[in-house]
């Protein structure tokens, strides 16, 4: 039975952030924005977020400090992003090379700024006391108690927030509704009176506080060092989209697959049954990435992707 | 009238080159505010340094410096043009290229160590290069027959390879007191020739000779012949290409073979210099296979114009490698690199608004002269 706790708490470590980064592509990619980028948000933000919970130390305490640091890391993650949006939206870019470029800049420019921050050393230290042990009653409930209410994050309820918000916005609001028109039709859109760039802008502002948000709680729960990488989990995310089609419903099943893997790659040796089966360790680390491509397989021949995502909007076309 | 048509013949040839030099500029320019930004003091020297530290610090030594860095890239570069063209976007440059550079050395430890001389270089020059086409080959079919996004898709062989490298060193070419693969003997390594009187380093080698030949076929492949227009076309419109008879799926995986190769060839070329370079063993993916893409977008996708993209960046690559002495990271060079990545990507952009503002002063011009004449 601890087992079995051990793994569902780390599992909800792996989840969480997932399904948060993958509402942050959601949001870009259903205004008609490809995100490519979300590895580079990630880092970027996460790093700026480490450094606030630094400066915070001793001045916050407590819970507090993780959410301002949250914050900061998503309005971190909204500049670069914009640097995507700038670029195209009204530079008619080709996003995808936009995003390789910020995937090239972004760990480059944290280890240059940390190093020089830190002279020297590129390992950012955490001061990790933000785990919750015990939450009144909910805890005490049998095995579900156990399994996802003690030693939790409060980040598990930010996310899960985040998740149920974002839904409801995209699929019952209006600007929900009209921002998933510029990334399927953002001609018709326009004919209907909606500013296609606009909305862009509002779903890349909305897709950059998420993504950055996400970048620090992927770190918080599974490490106490902040070394200019999340490990590829912003490509993990886009996988997550595409594997749950762009719909939310199917996203949670997404990105509880994907979590699964990633829990086994990294608790591998705790768990007896694995570590008999004799596998180098590269291949329970690579894992994540090899199922996420045979995920791929099955799902991408007829992908259900808004019809506009990736494509400069021309006001002239058509 | 006749000068006028020339003119405007020029404006529109080179349109390219600016939109690539005013990336530069912007990349240097963010380059040097970022500097100015964390140390004041010492930004100007640092900056100065990334820009003639080339030439000026280590003399006519670093040329040979230079052309060592510029060999890799160049070849990934090379290998992205091609990919580019055909609208394939391989950004597994890194796992292509180490995955080269494993191989070369593997097989230059195993196989070909006590063959005769050009034999013992070019089979694991060779074997480099399929091994980087089958790692890059698996993506391509995943995009051509299943439709998977081929950037996920190189991605995530980037982080594959990150992990099973280390392990298939540990298992074949491990030095556990340097933690990192063996050396590669001498007689496998790339012939000198006349490379080290010419550029007075000792470590010279043919690799880049090799590298700027691998561009010149490439670009005679992508100008010349039917396959390269398949492909160009292929990248310009893949529905019209298809209507027209041209099988796009083998036309990707040609592509992204030839790709792959090249990455490949860049490892080999990389590691069986004689400036002594190791795998070492620790986690991360190789930054020439990212360098790459910077060079093909400096070039504009252009084979030949890879050879100046990557002569420059490996320029500043040389420059950067003495920021420590100012405090500075070397890492501002890729963050250049970066730079000037996401400026190009929005070349197209500029090269209308420089077209129009150079049409614009030339329609003024053109007015004037009426004026003038009546």
């Amino acid at each position: 039975m601890g087992q079995l706790f051990f793994v569902s708490r780390y599992f909800m470590f792996f989840f969480i952030p997932l399904l948060v980064v993958a509402v942050s592509a959601m949001f870009s990619e259903r205004s008609g924005i490809i995100h490519m980028a979300l590895e580079a948000v990630m880092i970027w933000s996460c790093m700026w977020g480490v450094l606030c919970l630094q400066w915070l130390d001793g001045i916050v305490v407590g819970q507090l400090r993780l959410i301002i640091a949250l914050l900061f890391s998503g309005v971190m993650g909204i500049i670069l992003t914009m640097l995507l949006g700038v670029a195209s939206i009204n530079l008619n870019a080709n996003q995808t090379i936009v995003a390789q470029a910020l995937n090239t800049f972004s760990p480059a420019f944290c280890i240059f700024f940390v190093r020089f921050l830190q002279t020297g050393s590129e390992h950012i230290n955490i001061r990790n006391d933000f785990m919750i042990n015990k939450i009144p009653l909910l805890s005490d409930i049998p095995i579900i108690g156990e399994m996802f209410f003690t030693k939790i994050y409060i980040t598990n309820f930010i996310g899960i927030a985040i998740f149920i918000i974002s839904a409801i916005v995209i699929n019952k609001t209006r600007f929900g509704l009209r921002m998933c028109a510029c990334g399927e039709n953002p001609h018709a859109a326009e004919s209907l009176g909606v500013n296609v760039q606009k909305y862009r802008y509002a779903a890349l502002v909305i897709a950059g506080f998420i993504g950055g948000m996400g970048g620090l709680m992927y770190i918080i729960p599974v490490s106490t060092t902040f070394s200019q990488t999340v490990n590829g989990y912003g490509f993990l995310a886009m996988s997550v989209l595409i594997f749950g089609q762009w719909r939310f419903k199917s996203l949670i099943g997404a990105a509880a697959f994907f979590a699964l893997c990633m829990t086994i790659s990294n608790s591998y040796s705790g768990i007896p049954f694995l570590a008999k089966l004799g596998f180098p360790e590269a291949f329970y680390k690579s894992l994540p990435f090899m199922l996420t491509l045979l995920a791929l397989v099955f799902i991408s021949k007829n992908d259900k992707a808004p019809k506009a995502s990736g494509q400069p909007y021309d006001k002239g076309r058509r | 009238m006749s000068v006028k048509t020339k003119k405007s013949f020029d404006i529109t040839k080179h349109t390219g080159l600016l939109a690539s030099l005013i990336a530069i500029v912007c990349g240097l320019l963010i380059a040097f505010i970022i500097l100015m930004l964390t140390n004041p003091a010492k930004g100007v020297d640092a900056f100065m340094t990334i820009i003639t530290g080339g030439l000026r610090m280590g003399g006519f030594k670093n040329i040979g410096t230079l052309l060592f860095f510029a060999t890799p890239i160049l070849c990934t570069g090379v290998a992205m043009c091609l990919a580019f063209q055909a609208g394939v976007f391989n950004i597994g440059g890194p796992g292509q290229f180490s995955i080269g550079a494993f191989v070369a050395i593997v097989t230059s430890l195993y196989v070909s160590k006590d063959l005769p001389a050009p034999l013992s270089w070019m089979i694991p020059v060779l074997a480099a290069m399929v091994a980087g086409a089958l790692w890059a080959l698996i993506p391509g079919i995943l995009r051509a027959y299943f439709n998977v996004n081929i950037v996920i898709s190189t991605v995530m062989f980037n982080y594959i390879e990150m992990y099973y490298i280390l392990h298939w060193i540990s298992l074949t070419c491990y030095d556990a007191l340097k933690g990192q693969t063996r050396p590669v003997p001498a007689n496998c390594k790339l012939p000198q020739l006349f490379m080290p009187a010419l550029t007075q380093n000792k470590a010279s080698d043919i690799g880049i000779l090799i590298a700027i030949i691998a561009a010149i076929i490439v670009w005679v492949i992508l100008e010349k012949t039917k396959l390269g227009y398949e492909l160009k076309a292929c990248g310009k419109n893949p529905d019209a290409t298809r209507y027209a008879g041209i099988k796009s799926k083998r036309t990707i995986l040609i592509s992204i073979l030839i790709s792959g190769a090249l990455c490949g060839l860049g490892g080999a070329l990389y590691h069986l210099s004689w400036s002594g370079v190791y795998i070492t063993f620790k986690l991360g993916s190789a930054p020439e296979g990212f360098t790459g893409i910077a060079v093909a977008c400096l070039a504009n996708n252009n084979p030949i114009g890879a050879i100046f993209g990557a002569s420059f960046l490996a320029y500043l690559t040389v420059g950067g490698n003495y920021m420590q002495i100012f405090g500075f990271q070397k890492e501002i060079v890729s963050v250049i690199t970066s730079i000037i990545i996401y400026f190009s990507a929005f070349s197209l952009f500029m090269r209308h608004g420089i077209e129009r503002l150079l049409l614009k002063g030339k329609t003024k011009d053109a007015n004037e002269l009426e004026e003038e004449n009546t």
